[in-house]
């Protein structure tokens, strides 16, 4: 006989009451997962256009004083006897910078970035073309030299008024250099206060104690205000009262700095901890002294936790830019930052930038620079994992 | 007056003075004397809480990491008191009197980084094939080397709970010391493993000092010249073992060797 009835199933409420929970949960991470790819979806679907660049290819018979006039003269030619207002029409077909990139010395066929309401045009967002222009590009487009092509503006050059040529490449490179010296500042300071608070002599009396307590209230503290709050002691701080100048990297680095510090201690202090007390003793009772102890064997062990939590810390820094708007990285800024003292931008306020301009041009832009934000988070996050997977010690 | 013959002894190693140990309010040692032979192995004996591991701790200053504890009382090694000053050289006490744990503790490195880690601590290598050597006379020693040679660069992770162990004894040789202390080194291991501790222990007191804490009575029996029992931060007994298991004046560790409690 079976004393234990193991093949009837859970029944009633207590069924009802599991399978609710279920549901429940699997509804609410089909949610997150929906809401995920909507987001992404519609980054991408917004912001693919801008990945792609509309050029204009045209022949140059004749040579003119300027490069300029040469590049004028040539698309005058596409039409027989233009008037004022059909020479300004077809003018206003290629980028108007585009006599600025180039030296035309001899005669030849040369490829052109076409002008942003070309470009919306052919990429079929707006047409704001006249009939002289929709003429003439639609005979273009037939003969093959108006046509897409990937976008290389986009990642290699920075900001423009012209939204066709405006590109991302000078604001990755301010945060490079803010989020570089960010860490630069960040980790040393951030992993040696944590090492301090947890791995040197406890002094004994209630001072220091409430010393200790003080001190980590404050740091909890920190990494819970407001990021503006940061920008706000960066400008009073370090551009006021210090002197550094305006806008640049310098003073973004250290201002994300002190707004990831916190995050590195307590992310430090919490993989220090991870590592048994039984490591200390066995290096303790070789002989190390408190340093050797920590320099060979806690740090090296609590490392991966450490550069898992600088890393996440990092993460939100890049997509900081109250602060960096405070301290006034939000410039327009046609040439990348040589150094960190120049004045730079970063992707954050490049997005805010662009997502503020009336050009209809910059639309796509602002999309895909924040998809390429966001690959470049998940990219970190993934890494994270991945070093915490590869590196995690199993006590 | 037993202190006083024991002083004389010439073979006397540590000689421990009027110990106190308190944690906080609680005092944990209460003024312990008692004196550790050289090349002898000694084992300390009571119940749990009894201040045996406090006792051992104490001897290569170990608590000074813990906050609150504080020591007073002498503890003579070869002539010098260890607590003197608080400027001793802990750390080249603690080169000469080496620990073994409970739960082995190596570290998250490989086999030979383990046992190298002390002599390069102490800069006792000049050279690649010195600290070989080093490495190599301490796995041996340790009955570790012929298991260990093929995979001196494996993480010592991957050794069975005995062979880490072994490992950590051969790790506290590595650095020379003159006196080994033992706390509950085969309570984590099975008897085989055990075994090979214990045959270890009987060898290596040819040459060392060595000072253990054990819960197994049958293993202080087995191994030990003199068992010290500890009640409640107490000495009540310290003898030759045979005396100890065999004659206990005191009642108290009469009915503990006896397995009345414990």
């Amino acid at each position: 006989m079976q004393l234990i009835d193991l093949d009837s199933r859970l029944t009633g409420k207590r069924r009802r009451l599991q399978k609710g929970l279920e549901y429940l949960c699997k509804g609410a991470l089909c949610i997150t997962a929906i809401i995920m790819i909507v987001f992404f979806a519609t980054l991408g679907y917004r912001g693919i256009g801008a990945f792609s660049q509309t050029q204009i290819k045209v022949d140059i018979t004749e040579l003119q004083g300027t490069t300029k006039k040469t590049i004028n003269n040539a698309m005058y030619s596409m039409v027989d006897d233009p008037d004022r207002k059909t020479k300004k029409s077809l003018r206003r077909l290629v980028t108007p910078n585009a006599y600025s990139k180039i030296d035309i010395t001899e005669i030849g066929t040369y490829t052109f970035v076409a002008h942003t309401d070309v470009d919306m045009y052919v990429k079929g967002v707006y047409n704001k073309l006249d009939e002289v222009q929709q003429t003439v590009v639609d005979d273009l487009i037939e003969q093959d030299k108006i046509y897409r092509t990937w976008n290389w503006d986009f990642w290699t050059n920075s900001d423009s008024r012209s939204p066709e040529i405006a590109g991302i490449w000078g604001a990755t490179k301010g945060t490079l250099f803010t989020i570089g010296l960010a860490i630069l500042f960040a980790f040393p300071i951030g992993v040696g206060a944590a090492i301090y608070m947890e791995e040197f002599p406890k002094r004994k009396g209630n001072n220091w104690k409430r010393y200790r307590d003080f001190m980590e209230i404050n740091i909890n503290n920190l990494a819970a205000v407001p990021s503006i709050v940061y920008g706000l002691l960066g400008l009073a701080v370090l551009i006021n009262l210090f002197g550094m100048p305006r806008s640049a990297s310098l003073v973004g680095g250290i201002t994300l700095g002190i707004l990831i510090l916190p995050m590195i201690v307590i992310a430090s202090r919490t993989a220090l901890r991870t590592v048994p007390q039984t490591i200390r003793d066995a290096s303790n009772g070789l002989g190390a002294s408190r340093l050797q102890t920590t320099m060979y064997q806690i740090l090296p062990a609590a490392m991966p936790g450490i550069i898992t939590g600088t890393i996440i810390g990092i993460a939100r820094a890049i997509g900081e830019s109250a602060p960096l708007i405070m301290i006034g990285m939000v410039a327009f800024i046609l040439v990348p930052p040589g150094n960190v003292m120049d004045p730079a931008t970063s992707l954050p306020v490049q997005i805010y930038l662009w997502a503020d301009s009336p050009e209809r041009g910059f639309a796509e832009k602002t999309s895909a620079a924040i998809f390429v934000l966001l690959i470049g988070l998940v990219v970190l996050n993934l890494l994270a994992i991945w070093l915490r997977k590869r590196f995690e010690i199993k006590w | 007056m037993v202190r006083d013959t024991l002083t004389l002894d010439s073979s006397a190693k540590i000689n421990v003075r009027n110990l106190n140990i308190w944690y906080g309010d609680h005092h944990a040692i209460i003024d312990n004397s008692m004196t550790i032979r050289k090349n002898n192995v000694t084992a300390l004996i009571g119940p749990s809480g009894c201040g045996k591991s406090t006792f051992l701790r104490a001897l290569n200053r170990m608590n000074d990491f813990i906050d609150d504890c504080v020591t007073k009382g002498s503890v003579d090694i070869d002539g010098t008191d260890i607590y003197r000053t608080q400027y001793t050289n802990v750390n080249n006490l603690r080169k000469s009197v080496g620990m073994v744990f409970q739960k082995p503790n190596p570290f998250p490195k490989s086999i030979y980084d383990n046992v190298a880690y002390g002599p390069r601590l102490h800069r006792m290598a000049e050279s690649k094939r010195e600290l070989d050597k080093i490495v190599e006379e301490s796995l041996s020693k340790a009955h570790l080397w012929k298991e260990v040679k093929d995979r001196l660069y494996d993480n010592a992770f991957g050794l069975s709970g005995g062979q880490q162990q072994r490992l950590c004894i051969a790790r506290s040789l590595a650095v020379d010391p003159q006196i080994l202390l033992l706390d509950e080194p085969c309570s984590a291991l099975d008897p085989i493993s055990t075994n090979a501790i214990e045959q270890l222990i009987l060898e290596l007191k040819k040459s060392y000092t060595i000072v253990m804490v054990t819960h197994n009575m049958q293993q202080a029996k087995r191994i030990s010249d003199t068992t010290a029992y500890f009640h409640l931060g107490e000495i009540v007994e310290v003898g030759s073992t045979k005396k100890i298991f065999d004659k206990p004046t005191h009642r108290k560790t009469k009915s503990y060797v006896s397995g009345d409690f414990g």
